[in-house]
């Protein structure tokens, strides 16, 4: 018994007999950036990281970029801020640097950058993974071509950004660390040298269907077209706005003298562009009925949706995953299963040709707004959305739908218009089915039906695919139109590219003869309804300088509190009435986005963008 | 007398009850004492060889050989000469009978305990004669605990004996006696005049400075006298007054130095969050290190029951010994042990009665409907909702289509219930001791069901304990401790997350549709939810969780190398393990009828397809196992005035949740105390250990803290002061300790890679790469958080019945671990770097004060309050240079400061030039967060640029977590009933209400209720400026709807925590059951609350009013001893 403590202290002792080592443990599964780049999967994992900030076109524009909403184009329900619409709020003025914006380019899309300069400096071939060196080579062209595509995405909202192509070392200080922007022009120019030589390296197309999405020389050229025909803009090409805005060093950073140049080195791009791409095989996307016609309803419609193998060609670089779901359920009916509140503003509706091709605003255009049709409205199409054979609106539809463009049909969902999978039509009338009080229902008494699949079945989760088209023939050859129109007016092809989209959107050609100003405005009309809500209307607005007359002020739609099928303007419940619904601000500054607060807070060689 | 052992586990008080309760007895009967036969001492041999020794080294050489324990007066035995002996195979009789009887001694044998006393003349000759009358009561301590061994005696005579294990006496006193003495060791002692009475039920209080009372300090336990570490203990009974789950929802105010708040009510997640003085970093850890019989591991499911001691280590002084681990104060509980005797056996039982404290108040569809239009007419517009259709609602004319809906009401009921049941036996011998204690606890909760539906998704949790605690004597010097406890908690609650449930009933208005048709269809507006549906139609989930806990033990004493030291080996391992499974369904959705058909029918259209059927899906199982390991040694010795009281100790913890790697950690620790003459105290202690997370030659760092004390009261010079200030400690502390747990991040020394947003390729979406981009730079650098604490504490005891106690302190945390935030985003760096950057500094003042006494024989009353303020300062924390200096900077203000910007009351119509567009005069600053109308909140332009905007958001208020918590109450006892009540307060506590739908209109009615304050608004025909509300408007006003100080309330709180209400049956029932005591109680809890804020109950974590509650409870309970 007494032996016990012995034996007992003897087990004290022994106790901690090996302490040295217990803490040197290590996680033996860490990856390090050698780990990575000798591994086809962890190497593909890191490009995919770096692609990552491509935008989403298809819902992005519309809630978390927010162009959409931000343009004259599209009517998200003033309701829906709550839900973290901050783009609401912008579209009211209640914007300033220290507001949040999702995306936040400014210090979101260098991480990316970083992220592609450093695959660049690693990535190499492993031949047993059959990870080629022409593999590893255009890995290295495709980061590249983020890198300069990601500048060009700042320098869009931006204007001037701080530039320093390159890594930053971990432990840079000082001025290497605290950048001054850089001016505009300076970074334009690297980008457009950048991507015309990636434009050389990258092919044109991937054989493999897998690689769809990936970089490509089409792409370069796409992006670089863009980029210059925004650069020769009015905005930055002679804007004597910014003619003392410069950076804490004095630079200037916006040059305040025309220069005619830039239009030209624009319109080489988009011709370009269009060259490489038509040799490539990208055209617009047609659908024809049976008698050989242009359909040019399906033809509008399903260039949203179609893949490249199903022959649409028109698409130059997408996206390929996107949040289609959101983009589908927010503007279809609420009463039909859907969000319900994503509407198009009245200026939209008013934009669209009459099915002559004509303006609403043009006397000879046929337009008449009130009263109601007694007929249905046949069209020579295979669209089976209002009940099938070519019809297109139902009697007792509101005039001002009637006689409208294909494009209007595609793009617009209106009320008491048909509803195939509902069986019925449309009921936005106050505590009708598809109204309001909610704020899911159409605030200004439309919804966006363009980029919406018809057979999206929320009920039964049906959702069909499609790319998120970043950027297509159809406005590369608007793009062509609207340079050549600056450099030269009497160029055929100016005329041709435009009736090219007319012709495809189902309305007659536009006659030779416009001087340069009408064909200036006529094309910038193109634009508006043929790129309707796909991202591209605030850019236009911007860099044409023509914020203030079409954004700033009352923003228009039907009666949401009307709960009559009547356009009488005296009765308050009428439905069918021009109401105003939101008053919208633009003012000089919002032609650029604010540097963000806690950038400027952070570097203070920084200087804030002009009027924030 | 002089104890002549100490039992090592002097912890608990019972033990030495015990031993006292034996000593008295013999002591009283000493002219009666006979030598009982015993079985242990006949069994017994001995062999002893001195000369010339002294008697007590010949007692002590009995002790070494057997289990024999001696008693006897250390003074007594001086006088016995020196022996020379050498007996073998003798018994202990026979030994004695040759060592002391001969010198005028006697003895008594009680299985081991040996009490020997000198034999002294019988006083009471002619007790034959003597009108006699017998007298009887029970004695208890102040929490109303019977207390054995208590003597009493007649005073001034030998007449006397000592109460039972129940806290009883009988004794026969003659007629004539005047005065009886009640004297227990470590309590004061009591004189009572007799008079006529016959029963005497008495209170003993403890005595103001128990030298040899124990305290629970780091790793150990040390005299009271000589604690002089910050250290708050609590007796547990006081933290069985809640009738919550969590232990942490008794602590608010109870304890001094600890801020607590109870932020939810919801049954299994109603834990409070608790800091020990305050927050003092912005850092990764705010916590205290909570260690359960020296284990870490959580406090919130050990029942009430379970606790012997609670304490708390507060300043570097007590708390350094946990080096890495200690920077934010340490919990310390150790679980009840068993004490020798018969088996004690307790059993309690209570049912409660719970009701939400406060919910807030929503008006019903007409008004609803009313304030929107009359919001409508206010801005010009015509309304929306005819009069037809308020009036309908207000007639019910036809529910379906003109709903009425409280879904606040219809998802809560009004009350719910709670229990519990304890029941627990202690007992043992010298050899063996044990404790078992097992719990059960069940709440329901206060969601509705659906009594239609077979399956039940009420929300309920049932939680048994069971903890069995047992020591055992391998040899008289070495002890074996086993500790094995768990739990087993089970939930059930609707499908649904319950903040969802209370949100969603905040978000639907009455108005839009019933919770169900009267034909049965259930109504759901697209996007939004039917809160009713919810919580009733949409199946159940049932979670389960169980924990155990175990610890062994051995415990040696080395007297036989050195005297005073002890060794002790201790390994423990925990497993916590929750699985959940979850049935659960949708039902069929219908959009809202938009009205009846020409049958009458509703016009009815389904939404989404819902099923008839519960689906199952298994939560996903996680849990977690821990093992730790300890050995320490202690040395505890007196060479006449000095005491030395040393202890050394090296532990290794290892923490496994599923991680790549365990946590692991290990160090050392030590302590060092002298004293002198009782008097001067002087103490050392600190903790050498590491953490993983740092790179080797950074892991392991040093974190020493030195303490001094004086008993001033113990000095001779304040010897005629004694009855006065029975108490005079002055102490102070300086000392370092970290913290290791760094902010989301694991070896801070490695680079890693991180994830990112994958992207997919192929022409069907199909080629998916997952994304990984730079992750944290490693930095080799990295080291802990250090805090350096001072503290300076004074304790005071008054007239033996006051006890005031306070501190005062400063801590300055430095190399705080956090994200540089000076890197700008043009870096292109993914994560900022990590870096030892922040410091922060806090300070204030903790203070208790307890009052016990027993003002007649039949009055017991004991005050006590705590006050707890602590106030802490961002010194530094890499804030971008372009905020220093400006209102926008937090560094100098409290961690968690709330910013916003500051009202200039509302807007007048003298402040616009033109009302119509809104424009505003020249003289106000630019509102730049949307359009401003008369009615408006106007702010001031803190900036002075001209502009309203987010540059002039400054701090307001101060932090959301108080700065200050307090507590009072007080007990009485008189006769058979007893009263206790405790008030808990809040101080220095704000937060800015609000959010999304809170302001009437904001969602233009399709969503969000309205608190029946509505009224209370500025309109344009009462234009008032001191209004809950500002101008309404349809839709969400960008410029009302700013983090301002319009929305700052103070959140400050006084409860009635508990008041409680006892009574104990008188002795003669109980006897015949067995029954030693019994005690009924009611109670409540959560009874009053009083705030400046009305809306909601102001403590629990919302800014609009929607959580689920904290409850108020009442109680009936039975305790019953056997």
């Amino acid at each position: 018994m007494k032996n016990i403590k012995y034996i007992i202290l003897l087990l004290f002792i022994g106790t901690f007999s090996s302490c040295g080592k217990y803490l040197d443990k290590m996680p033996d599964d860490q990856l390090t950036l050698e780990m990575v780049f000798s591994d086809k999967v962890r190497t593909e994992d890191w490009l995919a990281g770096a692609y990552a900030s491509i935008p989403d076109p298809v819902w992005g524009y519309v809630r978390s970029i927010g162009f959409d909403p931000l343009s004259d184009d599209m009517a998200p329900s003033t309701g829906w801020e709550q839900f973290g619409w901050t783009v609401l709020a912008k579209q009211t003025g209640n914007w300033n640097p220290s507001s949040g914006w999702d995306p936040n380019y400014w210090s979101e899309l260098p991480k990316r950058i970083r992220s592609a300069y450093i695959l660049i400096d690693n990535v190499k071939a492993n031949p047993a993974q059959k990870f080629t060196e022409a593999d590893a080579l255009n890995m290295k062209y495709e980061a590249r071509f983020l890198i300069a595509y990601y500048y060009s995405l700042m320098i869009d909202v931006y204007g001037a950004i701080p530039f320093k192509p390159g890594l930053t070392p971990a432990d840079a200080t000082g001025d290497n660390l605290l950048l001054e922007q850089t001016p505009f022009d300076e970074t334009v120019d690297w980008i457009d040298k950048e991507l015309k030589d990636l434009s050389t390296l990258l092919p044109p197309s991937y054989s493999e269907a897998s690689k769809f999405g990936r970089a490509t020389s089409i792409a370069c050229l796409a992006v670089r077209a863009r980029m210059l025909l925004f650069a020769a803009s009015p905005l930055v090409n002679g804007n004597a706005d910014y003619k003392d805005f410069a950076n804490k060093k004095g630079v200037k950073l916006f040059s305040s003298v025309y220069d005619a140049g830039k239009w030209t080195k624009a319109t080489n791009a988009c011709k370009e562009l269009i060259t490489v791409a038509e040799l490539n095989g990208h055209k617009l996307y047609y659908e024809y009925n049976s008698d050989g016609s242009i359909d040019p309803f399906l033809s509008y419609q399903n260039m949203m949706f179609k893949k490249t193998t199903d022959g649409n060609d028109e698409i130059l670089f997408a996206r390929p995953d996107c949040n289609i779901n959101d983009r589908n359920s927010h503007p279809t009916p609420r009463g039909t299963g859907g969000n319900g509140g994503l509407g198009v503003t009245q200026s939209l509706v008013d934009a669209f040709f009459m099915k002559n091709g004509l303006p609403i605003n043009d006397p000879n255009s046929g337009y008449v707004e009130k009263g109601f049709s007694t007929t249905s409205e046949v069209r020579n199409t295979n669209w089976i959305e209002v009940q099938g054979d070519g019809k297109v609106t139902l009697p007792g539809t509101y005039n001002m739908y009637v006689g409208r463009e294909p494009r209007f049909y595609i793009s617009v969902l209106y009320n008491e218009c048909w509803y195939r999978r509902e069986n019925r039509t449309t009921r936005f009338y106050y505590g009708a089915w598809d109204g309001g009080p909610t704020h899911d229902a159409p605030q200004n008494g439309y919804l966006l039906r363009k980029g919406v699949h018809p057979d999206y079945d929320p009920r039964n989760g049906i959702n069909p695919y499609h790319p998120g088209i970043l950027y297509r023939m159809g406005e590369a050859y608007l793009n062509y139109a609207e340079a050549l129109n600056e450099t030269d007016p009497n160029n055929g092809d100016v005329l041709k590219y435009v009736n090219l989209i007319r012709e495809r959107g189902g309305i007659p050609a536009l006659k030779a003869g416009l001087n340069q100003e009408d064909m200036r405005q006529a094309i910038r009309r193109e634009r508006r309804v043929e790129l309707n809500c796909e991202g591209l209307r605030y850019r236009d607005i911007r860099r044409w300088k023509i914020g203030e007359q079409t954004i700033d002020g009352d923003f228009w739609g039907m009666n949401f509190s009307g709960t009559e099928n009547d356009d009488n303007e005296s009765n308050p419940k009428a439905f069918f009435k021009r109401s105003v619904y939101q008053h919208r601000k633009f003012e000089k500054k919002n032609y650029w986005f604010p540097v963000p607060q806690w950038e400027i807070d952070k570097n203070p060689n920084l200087v804030q963008n002009p009027l924030w | 007398m002089k104890k002549k052992r100490r039992n090592p586990f002097c912890g608990n008080r019972w033990q030495k009850i015990f031993f006292m309760m034996r000593i008295t007895v013999f002591f009283l009967f000493a002219g009666l004492l006979q030598v009982s036969a015993n079985v242990y001492s006949q069994q017994t041999n001995l062999n002893i060889k001195v000369e010339k020794a002294n008697v007590t080294k010949v007692l002590k050489m009995i002790e070494d050989q057997s289990e024999f324990q001696f008693l006897y007066r250390s003074d007594n035995l001086n006088d016995v000469p020196e022996v020379t002996i050498d007996m073998k195979d003798a018994k202990l009789e026979d030994v004695l009978n040759k060592v002391i009887v001969p010198y005028g001694f006697t003895f008594e044998i009680d299985d081991r305990t040996v009490v020997i006393k000198r034999v002294s003349p019988v006083v009471d000759t002619n007790a034959a004669n003597q009108q006699k009358k017998t007298i009887t009561g029970r004695v208890t301590d102040i929490d109303d605990q019977p207390i054995p061994g208590v003597t009493v005696i007649v005073k001034e005579t030998t007449t006397g004996t000592t109460t039972d294990i129940n806290g009883n006496f009988k004794l026969s006193i003659p007629n004539d006696a005047r005065m009886l003495t009640f004297s227990f060791i470590g309590m004061k002692t009591q004189d009572v005049i007799v008079g006529k009475k016959t029963v005497f039920n008495l209170v003993l209080e403890d005595q103001a400075i128990g030298l040899d009372e124990v305290v629970a300090v780091g790793y150990g336990t040390q005299k009271k006298y000589s604690v002089i570490g910050s250290i708050t203990t609590i007796n547990p009974l006081k933290l069985k007054t809640g009738t919550t789950r969590s232990l942490s929802n008794n602590l608010a105010g109870q304890l001094s130095g600890v801020i607590a708040v109870q932020r939810s009510g919801e049954p299994g997640y109603d834990n409070s969050n608790f800091w020990i003085r305050g927050i003092s970093t912005f850092g990764g850890n705010k916590n205290p290190l909570v260690l359960v019989d020296g284990i870490e591991r959580s406090l919130d499911n050990i029942d009430p029951e379970e606790i012997a001691s609670f304490s708390i280590l507060k300043d570097a002084s007590a708390s350094a010994v946990y080096g890495v681990r200690g920077a934010n104060g340490v919990i310390l509980i150790n679980t009840k042990r068993g004490e020798i005797g018969k088996p004690k056996i307790t059993v309690r039982a209570e049912q409660g009665f719970t009701q939400p404290n406060k919910l807030p108040q929503f008006v019903g569809a007409a008004d609803y409907l009313g304030v929107m239009n009359s919001i409508r007419t206010e801005s010009g517009k015509i309304p929306l909702y005819s009069q037809e259709q308020i009036d309908n609602i207000r007639n019910k004319v036809d529910p379906d289509l003109y709903p009425d809906v409280n879904w606040l009401d219809l998802i809560t009921k009004d009350q719910a219930t709670n229990s519990r049941v304890n029941f627990s036996v202690s007992g043992g011998s010298k050899v063996l001791r044990y404790s078992l204690v097992a719990s059960f606890y069940s709440e329901n909760g206060i969601l509705e069901r659906d009594n239609s539906q077979g399956w039940d998704s009420s929300l309920k949790l049932k939680r048994y304990n069971v903890r069995s605690n047992v020591d055992m004597n391998l040899t008289p010097t070495t002890l074996f401790r086993f500790n094995i406890g768990g739990y087993m908690q089970d939930r059930n609650s609707p499908a649904q997350s319950i903040d969802a449930l209370f949100t969603e009933a905040f978000t639907i208005p009455p108005y839009v549709h019933p919770a169900i048709y009267s034909t049965g269809e259930i109504p759901r507006t697209s996007g939004r939810s039917n809160p009713w549906a919810m919580a009733t139609q949409t199946g159940y989930e049932r979670s389960s969780a169980s924990k155990i806990e175990s610890l062994f033990s051995v415990e040696q004493d080395l007297k036989f190398i050195v005297p005073g030291l002890k060794a002790k080996a201790l390994f423990s391992f925990d497993r916590y393990s929750n699985n959940s499974v979850k049935r659960s369904k949708n039902p069929d959705y219908y959009n809202p009828a938009v009205g009846r058909d020409a049958d009458g029918n509703l016009q009815l259209v389904i939404a989404s397809y819902g099923q008839s059927f519960l689906d199952y899906s298994t939560g996903s199982d996680w849990g977690n196992k821990s093992t730790y390991m300890e050995t320490n040694f202690t040395y505890n010795q007196n060479f006449g005035e000095h005491a030395i009281d040393a202890m050394f100790l090296l532990n290794r913890r290892q923490y496994d949740d599923g991680s790549k790697l365990p946590f692991r950690s290990q160090g050392m620790a030590g302590r060092a105390s002298y004293s002198y003459s009782r008097r001067y105290i002087a103490e050392f202690n600190f903790g050498y250990n590491g953490s993983e997370n740092f790179a080797a030659g950074n892991r392991y760092g040093f974190f020493p803290s030195v303490a001094a004390g004086w008993l001033v009261s113990e000095e001779s010079f304040m010897e005629p002061y004694k009855n006065t200030f029975s108490k005079i400690k002055l102490r102070g502390s300086y000392g370092l300790v970290g913290n290791d747990q760094l902010d989301g991040r694991r070896f801070a020394y490695i680079t890693t890679i991180g994830d990112t947003d994958g992207y997919r390729w192929g022409v069907n979406n199909d080629y998916y790469r997952a994304g990984r981009r730079e992750g944290d730079q490693g930095n080799p650098n990295l080291t802990w958080e250090s805090v350096t604490k001072a503290d300076l504490g004074l304790e005071l005891g008054l007239w033996n019945s006051v006890e005031f106690q306070a501190d005062i302190f400063k801590e300055k945390r430095r190399d705080i671990f956090m994200q540089r935030k000076t890197i700008p985003g043009s870096s292109g760096f993914v994560n900022a770097p990590w870096a030892n950057f922040g410091k922060v500094d806090n300070k204030g003042i903790d203070m208790s004060l307890d009052v016990n006494k027993q003002i007649s024989n039949d009055l017991f009353v004991s005050v006590r309050g705590t006050f707890t303020y602590a106030v802490n300062k961002i010194i530094e924390q890499d804030e971008p240079l372009a905020l220093r200096g400006t209102n926008r900077e937090s560094t100098g203000k409290s961690i968690n400061q709330i910013f916003g910007l500051i009202n200039d009351g509302l807007f007048t119509d003298e402040d616009f030039s033109n009302i119509a567009q809104g424009t505003l005069a020249e003289n106000i600053p630019v509102h730049s967060f949307g359009p401003v109308r008369p009615g408006d909140i106007k702010y001031k332009d803190i900036n002075l640029d001209g502009r309203i905007d987010d540059l002039d958001r400054c701090a307001i208020g101060g932090t959301w977590d108080p700065q200050m918590v307090y507590g009072f109450g007080a007990n009485l006892k008189y006769k058979n009933y007893d009263l206790g009540f405790f008030f808990q307060g809040t101080g220095k506590t704000y937060r800015i209400i609000g959010g999304a739908n809170f302001i009437p209109g904001s969602a233009n009615g399709s969503m969000g209720n309205i608190l029946t304050n509505v009224v209370d608004r500025w309109t344009v025909e009462n234009p008032r400026q001191d209004v809950f509300y500002p101008r309404l408007s349809d839709y969400q006003s960008s410029n009302n709807n700013q983090s301002s100080d319009w929305w700052l309330r103070d959140m400050s709180l006084i409860r009635l925590k508990n008041i409680e209400i006892g009574y104990n049956f008188p002795k003669k029932l109980l006897t015949k059951a067995y029954i030693n005591n019994a005690r009924i109680f009611v109670r409540g809890s959560n009874l009053l609350t009083f705030s400046a804020f009305k809306l909601w109950d102001p403590e629990i974590d919302t800014s609009n009013g929607l959580r689920y509650p904290v409850m108020k409870s009442f109680a009936v309970g039975l305790e019953i001893n056997f």
